[in-house]
This record gives C-alpha cells, sequence and structure tokens, in this order.
C-alpha cells in the first residue's frame, strides 16, 4: 500500500487503469502524490496473463476454433472486434453480465475491457499528433463550440508523453500532422514503397509513410525492442509496446507512492455543493459487491469516455435528481467516434519473388488530404486518413480453385499475389443529438442505471465515405492494381473504438463540462483527462491525445494544489 | 474429442501460473462436447477421412490423417457446426454417395482409390460450373468443406504445421524485401 494522505485519505484518487490514468497515476505519483488508483476490472499480471503471446497454433484452445454459442451469447458486441478470440477474451468485458442499452435500429458497440490496464492491452498503438487544423476547425466551421486550448498549449506534452511512450515513425514535415520524437521508423515493404512512389507522382500532395507506432524499435526505459512476433494484442511480456502494465504502472509502482486496487468499481461521485468540491468517491466490490467510500483532495476520472462519463451522470449533490456537473446540459451529448470501415482494396500484380519477413506490428497511413486549405468545395468538411498495408495473400487463394491431392499440396506452399489495402478513418462531427444517457429502468448487476446510447451519423459523414472510397480506388489505380474491390459497410457508432466527447472541453461553463486543463467547472478538484473531454475528433487516432492532455493536467493540478487554490 | 478432453487442451494452452479470475474464465466455456454424436453414420464419417487422405495424401511430408486430420473433422463436425450446417454437410456427402451409385453402381467406400479421385474430380468440374444443379452444387459445397477443413486441421497439427509451412514464432526482425525463395513455403502465424 502507498502512503497516506494526512487526514487518512489519500491525495489523488485516479479512477481507470488504461491509457489515461496509467499517465494520471504515474505523473501524480511521480510528483509525491499519494494515490489510489480504482479499476473495476480483474486483477493482471504483466507477462504472466498473456496466455496467448507465442502460443503455437497447435495448442490453441478448442483447437483454434472460436467458439461460437459462448460468443453469440456472452460476448456478442466484443466479439465484433478484430482483436477478440480465446487469446484474449480474459481481457474483454462479458455482455452478458455488464450490459449496456440501445436501440437495434441503431447499433452502438461499446467495446471495453474488464482487466487492470484497460484497452492498453488491445490497442493498435497507432499514434498521430493533431494540429491546429483540428484544433480550430469548430470555430473555422462555426460547428459545436472552440477548443480553449491550441497545439502550441500540447505541443510541449506531445513530446514529454512520447519520449516516454517510444513512438517509431517516419519525420514528414507536414503541418497537418506534425512529427513528434520519434524512435527510428519501421520499414515499408518491396510493394508499399512501389504504391507509396505511384500514389504520390498521380496526386501531388498525398503521401503514404509506415505508421507511427508506440512500438518500440529500440530499447527504452528496460523495455526491449520489437521481435516482430504478433499479433500483439495477445500481450507483450518484453514490453515492445506502449501499455499501461509495461509502461506507466511500474514507473508510479516504482515512486512507492501508488495503491491499485482491482475489482474496484466507481459508482458516482460525493459532491458537496457547498465547497463545489467532490469530498469522496463511492465504489462497489465486484466481487463481494461491497460498498465503500474513498477520500482524496485530487480526483482524476479516466475511467474511458463512456466510463468516466457514466460516473458523472450518476452524481447528484444532496437532494439533487441531476449530475452535479451538468448545468451545461452537454454531459453525455456529442458524442463522436470516427467512421470506419471503408475503403478499397486490390491486387498488385509482379513482386512475387518477395515475400515479407516477420510480423510488422503496424501498417502504411496516407494523412488526411481534403479542406487542408478550408472549404474545398467537396460538399463535406474535415476528412479522413487511410491505414493499411500490403502483403501476400495466404492459401485461401489456392483453396479455392479445383483440384486436390499431392500438387495441391505442394500448390499451396506458395503465397498468392499481393494485395494493397487502404481502410479510412474519418471525422464525425460532434451532434448534440448523439447521446449516451443513465436508462430510466435498467440496471446492472450492481443497481447501478445501464448506460444507454443513441448515435446517428449524418449527411457530412455519408459523404465523406463516399468521397474516401473513390478515392482509394483511385488512388490503386494509379498504382496499378487490377480486382479493385470497394467497401463501404454498414456504419456503427463505437465501431471504431475512438469514442468520445460527452464532457467536452470549453472556456464557459455554460456551454462545456471541463475547463482548457480538463477541470470540472464545477468541481475544482476534479480533472476528466481521458476521451470525454474531445471538444471535436480530428481523425486521427485518439490516444496519444489523451496522454498529452493527462500528463498537462495533472501537472497543473499539482501545481494548483500546491498553491493552496485547490 | 470429449468434454474432458477438451478442458484438457485448454489447460495445456493455459498453462499453470494462471490468477483464479483468468482460470475461471476459461472453465467457463464449456463446448458442448459431441453435442450431436451418434447422429452422423459410420460411414458418413468414414468419407470424410478417405476424402481428407486423397485431399492432403502422403508425399515427402506426412498425410492428413498422419497428422491427425481426423479427429479435427470429427470435433468440427460433432461439436462445432450448427445443426444447420452439419445437416446441409451430411447431405452433401449423402450427394457424394449417390453419384458414386450412379456412376460406378457402388458405393463410395467401396470404389477403388482410381475411381474416388475420378468421381472428385468430376464433382469439383460440375459443381464449379456455371449453373450447377442443386444436388451438384450440395455435394461440391460439401467437399469444398471437406478441402478446407482439411487444411485447416493439417495446419492446426504440430507435424503438420512445422512439415508444410514455415514456423518461426520470433523472428527477430522485419524485412519487407525477404525473397521468398529463402523460405519456399508459407508462414504460419
Ligand atoms: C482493438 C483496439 C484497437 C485500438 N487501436 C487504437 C490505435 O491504434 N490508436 C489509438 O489511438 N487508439 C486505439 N484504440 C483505442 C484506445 O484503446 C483507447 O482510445 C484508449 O484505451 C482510451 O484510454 P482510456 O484510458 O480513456 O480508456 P481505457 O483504456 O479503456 O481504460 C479505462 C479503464 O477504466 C476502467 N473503468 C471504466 N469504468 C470504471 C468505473 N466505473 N470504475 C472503475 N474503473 C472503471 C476500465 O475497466 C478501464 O480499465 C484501440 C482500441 C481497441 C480495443
Ligand atoms: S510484434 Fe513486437 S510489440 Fe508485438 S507482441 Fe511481438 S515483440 Fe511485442
Amino acid at each position: 500500500m502507498g502512503k497516506l494522505a494526512r487526514d487518512g485519505g489519500y491525495d489523488a484518487i485516479v479512477v481507470g487503469s488504461g491509457i489515461s490514468g496509467g499517465w494520471a497515476a504515474k505523473e501524480l505519483t511521480e510528483k509525491g502524490l499519494s494515490v489510489l488508483l480504482l479499476e473495476r476490472g480483474k486483477p493482471i499480471t504483466h507477462g504472466i496473463d498473456y496466455i496467448g503471446e507465442h502460443q503455437p497454433p497447435w495448442e490453441r484452445a478448442n483447437m483454434g476454433l472460436r467458439p461460437r454459442d459462448l460468443y453469440d451469447s456472452e460476448y456478442p458486441i466484443q466479439s465484433t472486434s478484430y482483436a477478440f478470440d480465446e487469446t484474449t477474451r480474459h481481457f474483454w468485458n462479458n455482455d452478458a453480465e455488464n450490459p449496456y442499452d440501445f436501440r437495434e435500429d441503431k447499433p452502438f458497440h461499446w467495446l471495453r475491457t474488464d482487466v487492470v490496464g484497460g484497452r492498453s492491452l488491445l490497442w493498435a498503438r497507432q499514434s498521430y499528433r493533431w494540429s491546429d487544423l483540428d484544433f480550430e476547425a469548430n470555430q473555422r466551421e462555426g460547428i459545436a463550440i472552440d477548443w480553449p486550448i491550441r497545439y502550441r498549449d500540447i505541443a510541449p506534452w506531445y513530446s514529454y508523453v512520447e519520449r516516454f511512450v517510444g513512438v517509431s515513425g517516419d519525420v514528414q514535415g507536414l503541418p497537418e500532422l506534425p512529427d513528434g520524437e520519434f524512435q527510428k521508423p519501421m520499414e515499408m515493404n518491396v510493394v508499399e514503397k512501389h504504391v507509396a512512389k505511384k500514389i504520390s507522382n498521380a496526386f501531388p500532395g498525398r503521401k503514404m509513410f509506415i505508421g507511427r507506432v508506440a512500438t518500440l524499435t529500440e530499447p527504452l526505459h528496460g523495455r526491449a525492442p520489437c521481435h516482430y512476433c504478433g499479433p500483439c494484442h495477445r500481450g507483450c511480456s518484453g514490453g515492445s509496446y506502449f501499455s499501461s502494465l509495461s509502461s506507466t504502472l511500474p514507473a508510479a509502482e516504482s515512486t512507492g507512492n501508488l495503491s491499485l486496487m482491482a475489482n474496484s468499481l466507481v459508482e458516482s461521485l460525493e459532491y458537496d455543493a457547498a465547497s463545489q468540491k467532490v469530498t469522496g468517491v463511492r465504489t462497489i466490490d465486484t466481487k463481494t459487491k461491497e460498498k465503500n467510500v474513498y477520500r482524496s483532495r485530487l480526483v482524476f476520472l479516466c475511467a474511458s469516455t463512456i466510463g468516466s462519463t457514466q460516473i458523472l451522470l450518476n452524481s447528484f449533490a444532496d437532494g439533487e435528481d441531476r449530475s452535479f456537473a451538468n448545468d451545461s446540459d452537454a454531459l453525455g451529448r456529442y458524442m463522436m467516434d470516427h467512421t470506419y470501415k471503408a475503403g478499397a482494396r486490390g491486387i498488385i500484380p509482379g513482386f512475387e519473388e518477395y515475400y515479407p519477413y516477420g510480423y510488422r506490428p503496424n501498417g502504411i497511413y496516407i494523412p488526411r488530404f481534403r479542406n487542408l486549405s478550408g472549404d474545398e468545395g467537396l460538399g463535406f468538411s474535415r476528412g479522413y486518413g487511410y491505414q493499411g498495408g500490403a502483403g501476400r495473400i495466404g492459401w485461401g487463394e489456392r483453396l479455392k480453385k479445383p483440384g486436390f491431392g499431392a500438387d495441391f499440396k505442394r500448390e499451396l506452399r506458395i503465397p498468392g499475389p499481393w494485395y494493397m489495402s487502404l481502410g479510412g478513418f474519418g471525422e464525425i462531427l460532434p451532434y448534440a443529438e448523439n447521446t449516451m444517457r443513465l436508462h430510466p429502468k435498467k440496471q446492472d448487476r450492481f443497481g447501478i442505471p445501464q448506460v444507454t446510447f443513441k448515435f446517428e451519423f449524418g449527411e457530412n459523414e455519408r459523404r465523406h465515405r463516399k468521397d474516401l472510397v473513390e478515392q482509394g480506388v483511385k488512388m490503386l489505380e494509379a498504382a496499378g492494381a487490377s480486382q479493385i474491390q470497394s467497401y463501404n459497410d454498414e456504419m456503427i457508432g463505437g465501431a471504431a473504438i475512438h469514442e468520445m466527447g460527452t464532457a467536452r472541453m470549453g472556456r464557459d461553463p455554460r456551454e462545456s463540462v471541463v475547463n482548457e486543463y480538463n477541470q470540472v467547472h464545477a468541481a475544482e478538484n476534479v480533472f476528466v483527462t481521458d476521451g470525454a473531454c474531445m471538444t471535436s475528433a480530428s481523425c486521427v487516432n485518439p490516444s496519444l491525445t489523451y496522454m498529452a492532455l493527462t500528463a498537462r493536467a495533472a501537472d497543473y493540478a499539482v501545481k494548483r494544489l500546491q498553491a493552496g487554490d485547490i | 474429442m470429449n468434454r474432458r478432453e477438451i478442458l484438457k487442451l485448454l489447460s495445456i494452452s493455459l498453462g499453470a501460473s494462471l490468477t483464479p479470475s483468468i482460470e475461471a474464465a476459461a472453465l467457463s466455456f464449456k463446448p458442448k462436447a459431441n453435442k450431436l454424436e451418434g447422429s452422423w453414420t459410420h460411414d458418413q464419417r468414414e468419407i470424410t477421412h478417405i476424402c481428407a487422405e486423397l485431399i492432403m495424401p502422403q508425399t515427402e511430408t506426412p498425410s492428413a490423417l498422419q497428422v491427425g486430420v481426423g479427429d479435427f473433422i470429427d470435433f468440427v463436425v460433432n461439436s462445432w457446426f450448427t445443426k444447420e450446417e452439419r445437416k446441409k454437410f451430411l447431405r452433401g456427402l449423402d450427394e457424394i454417395n449417390r453419384l458414386s451409385r450412379k456412376k460406378y453402381e457402388n458405393v463410395f467406400l467401396s470404389l477403388s482409390e482410381a475411381e474416388r479421385i475420378e468421381l472428385l474430380n468430376q464433382i469439383e468440374a460440375n459443381g464449379s460450373e456455371n449453373r450447377p444443379s442443386r444436388k451438384d452444387k450440395l455435394a461440391y459445397s460439401s467437399f469444398l468443406k471437406l478441402k478446407e477443413l482439411t487444411v485447416v486441421g493439417y495446419y492446426t497439427s504440430e507435424i503438420g504445421l512445422r512439415a508444410e509451412r514455415a514456423y518461426v514464432p520470433m523472428p527477430g526482425k522485419y524485412d519487407g524485401f525477404f525473397r521468398f525463395d529463402q523460405v519456399g513455403k508459407q508462414w504460419a502465424s
């Protein structure tokens, strides 16, 4: 157990041990605060509990086949993720045990874990900085409210977190996608290099390069460089990819100031209207259902966008029936995600003498090229970027053709042709009608109101998707691809797992939940530093930004605390 | 494969050093072992095993049955297929038998190896035609499924995987310009 503060409580309580909470715990403990980290999920041991890591195919549970009945009955939402199978199931939430509500005709996928470390264990580690193109977008277009911060406010914090996280990537000098403090980049393969050249030749201003990824290519703080074994979501005992378990939690632990309590679900915050402060954090032990209240001077909500918003929605001042943090009516509104599952792929002829060696836990990136200099008259605002890669089609290709016997068996050894795929992530605008609320009747097994979602895509999203599919096809054509197939699958909220925006940041307490330092307007000792604070969504993967905002907020909070202002 | 064997398989793959929570999660998955056992005939099962052996015969590497594909097919048919998938699959096998009787006046199991190969080639040719008849399609789709199960089963076995694919659990580097002739087979994932 860590140190107790003078009054028998802690200096700070952090809720959630995922990407944001890991950072909050690290920063606050390193600044000398005693920290209680509360996590609803099960305890997990780095390395030991990565049961799928390096597991040979012949040892897989269920002969490597998905137990479909179980997935349908207990994991209908989580099993939609590419990263869900028997090697990772123990990380994920059980949907039957911990349900939520949405309209069947407007599905919302809440993809979440139920372990210490949160989704930092499963994430794909793509890490990109925002630019002022993103921070100024709302103001420029008169949409929602303006961000109270700009790139210059967060840039030093990006550098600060990147140096600890270890992000490998290529310096490109693009104003719309600022460079970071990179370790040496991973390598594009022979076909990706070919396609990249063809794309920039045919489309001046468009660039394709290796992804920026929170996976080490050089040693860092006792973590080993990647040995290209993959897939990473099974866990990485060498700590080559950034997770709370490989990086922030050990750092926090080594200060001696951290107390971590797993199986501790935060139900709500105890709010004192007179002092405008939160005075306690109410928890439920998920094993025994025992209730407790923990006290601290500071509270950092890092329970993920939906988790933190749910806690705030469920926290009232005495005698009130409405969240203390919702005078603005913005709490639970403006839910965003990214559009996902649209793009194109095709066959790249030739190059058959090449067959990449090693599992590269990374792909290519094509940054946003639309509306960079204002409204370009495309019929939609903002834009999208592509992720993807080139590889050779596996034995499934041979399987489809007739023939069997000795020749068939030999031919199965030869990989199929090269494919190149480009999948888009597009920016979703903040709409007041896209909400998460507490269900008036449905409760979970602890008596906490379930979250209910109402989420719809707008015309802007439909239009940029159409464009991103068309441009994907055009770029593949320029690269000489054949058999090009475009796809534009059903749009499902939450499916990109970049949900954000339900306790947005703003200058004015009448229209936002937190201020420019992630401090709740209505409670100066509470900070919300996960995706809930996002005022717009950009089109790049968001987690690096959550990390930078968390470190920045921790720095501010401790300074205020030391100055006696909180 | 019975339930105990599956649990054993699970415990091998999970190792000994588990936190209780995770072990509990793994054990809470109870495959409905042999939920449909007894509802495919000895002959139907025999057809699948014979076909597997024809699909991936012994060459310089072992045959399908030698690496345990038979167990894999049994597991899939008995425990993994849904009722509908299984029904359709077995109807396709019966159709293979019917075609055999029609062509050779003999059930599939009594054909010579040359006849079996001839028949299965015919089934593939007719089934992959532009507009196959409903029955041709049925036989063809079961044979295709068998091809898939044979290949997947082969690649899930240790001996088969090591023989036919290149298994490198810790590559140590990424080389995007690696040449295929340096390995000569597909990587195992
Ligand atoms: C398969 C996959 C791929 C992804 N790829 C990328 C990517 O490439 N790049 C990227 O930027 N992002 C990616 N993401 C998204 C990324 O994982 C999230 O943005 C990130 O984890 C958010 O961090 P967080 O700390 O806010 O939430 P989380 O990491 O989810 O952590 C929140 C923690 O809070 C706990 N918690 C929730 N409610 C409570 C409560 N009431 N009481 C106590 N504890 C609670 C949860 O159990 C969890 O451990 C991916 C996600 C997945 C699943
Ligand atoms: S590919 Fe690299 S980061 Fe991923 S699990 Fe293997 S060593 Fe770790």
